[in-house]
């Protein structure tokens, strides 16, 4: 176990259960999302290599936050919240993964632009993953027109409702739920009530453009933690 | 954080819908988490599981750390090396001590070189030395009343007389202090 700063320890130490609980979920949907970016654009449908998943990768991620591989720059990200911290950290360990040698080589057969020209250098871990994450090759033309199809049947999933598609809007736009209730000039709740209907509303699309298949689940795996 | 505000890419933007869930409570993330994979639960658990020994090994090392910091006073019972060295521990200059213990810098100077003759010294200058070093008197008393350190000049002085290292009485000591304000000598001297 690598050090902890006094005030890393002191945070980790303070927060709960169900701190954690809250935490890990919001993380592992942004897991789901930054996988799913760069799977998109590096030609992969779907999976990821050597079995991982978002859940592994946010695993990973907190785990290494606890045993001192990754060290929170308190400047950097300050306060008591892990999560801006950690979102830096999955980044990081997706960039990590999907510039893997095997993937790369993949994807530069379809590609040649990708990142993978350069991608036999050693893995650093503590590169600007979000950097990285922005020098992705760019939508193969079939991949675009199927993700414009989707965001054309999301709107066409919540069309009788202004409410909600105005919400989606904000949401296209990056907004949190608390600045989008500022825009709104709503409480807060009004849009997490919204999200929830706009949630039921596209599941089964939420489902087909993020969702895993149940054989790539890692229930059943070693309990181990996975080393990426 | 990243920031998408304005980024017209269709994938990045679907990927807004769930990378600025902050605040959003508990439960909707459940849910939207359970909508994206069936096995969101038992997984979460296992984690959890895991997160916790993760947790209660960090909780055990600060306890063992705190053992240590108290293992560390325990071996603050080991014998002074110096009141200047053991003053630095504390992050005090010689002039730091001098004040504290109402005393001058010579005469700080003097007492960690043990040049001062034990018995002469006030027992309040030992407590006040005790108390800004965090040591006991008696740690004190027993470092006062160990042989002179050679210093050069020390050294060349006995060698010169032919004679054992000389303590100086702390009377004469502080009679002899040029830097000692009138005010504070008479008070070092009543000390007596």
């Amino acid at each position: 176990m690598t050090e902890l700063s006094p005030q890393t320890r002191e945070i980790l130490l303070s927060l709960s259960e169900d701190d954690w609980r809250g935490y890990y979920r919001e993380l592992v949907l942004y897991a789901y999302a930054r996988c799913a970016r760069w799977l998109w654009r590096t030609g992969d449908k779907q999976n990821l290599p050597e079995g991982h998943s978002p859940e592994s990768i946010t695993q990973e991620a907190v785990l290494r936050l606890y045993d001192g591989t990754r060290t929170w720059n308190h400047e950097q990200y300050p306060g008591n919240d892990p999560v801006p911290f950690l979102k830096a950290v999955i980044d990081s360990l997706i960039w990590a993964l999907l510039s893997g040698a095997e993937h790369l080589r993949r994807s530069a057969v379809r590609d040649p632009h990708s990142v993978g020209s350069n991608s036999q250098e050693p893995l650093d871990l503590d590169i600007d993953a979000d950097e990285a994450l922005h020098h992705t090759p760019s939508l193969a033309p079939d991949r675009k027109l199927y993700l414009e199809d989707v965001e054309h049947r999301i709107r066409m999933a919540i069309a009788d409702r202004p409410d909600l598609l105005e919400f989606f809007e904000n949401l296209l736009e990056g907004l949190k739920p608390r600045e989008i209730s500022k825009r709104l000039n709503v409480d807060v709740k009004r849009v997490y009530a919204l999200r929830k209907t706009f949630d039921r509303r596209t599941d089964e699309i939420q489902r087909e453009l993020f969702g895993r298949q149940p054989s790539e689940d890692t229930v059943g795996r070693d309990a181990e933690r996975v080393k990426i | 954080m990243v920031a998408h505000k304005g980024n017209n890419d269709v994938s990045d933007r679907l990927c807004l819908i769930l990378e600025n869930l902050e605040g959003t409570p508990m439960d909707q993330l459940q849910d939207i988490l359970r909508n994206l994979n069936s096995n969101a639960d038992t997984e979460e658990e296992r984690f959890i599981s895991q997160l916790l020994k993760a947790h209660e090994r960090l909780a055990q090392t600060v306890d063992e750390r705190q053992v240590e910091s108290k293992t560390v006073s325990f071996e603050d019972g080991a014998p002074l090396r110096g009141l200047v060295s053991e003053a630095r521990k504390h992050g005090l200059t010689t002039e730091d001590l001098a004040e504290r213990t109402k005393l001058s810098v010579p005469l700080v100077l003097k007492l960690d070189l043990r040049q001062i003759e034990y018995i002469s010294i006030p027992r309040q200058i030992v407590e006040d030395i005790a108390g800004t070093l965090k040591r006991s008197v008696e740690q004190v008393a027993v470092y006062l009343q160990g042989d002179p350190i050679r210093t050069a000049v020390f050294q060349s002085h006995s060698l010169e007389s032919g004679k054992a290292p000389h303590k100086e009485d702390f009377t004469e000591a502080v009679q002899s202090d040029s830097s000692l304000t009138p005010s504070a000598r008479n008070r070092l001297l009543r000390m007596n």
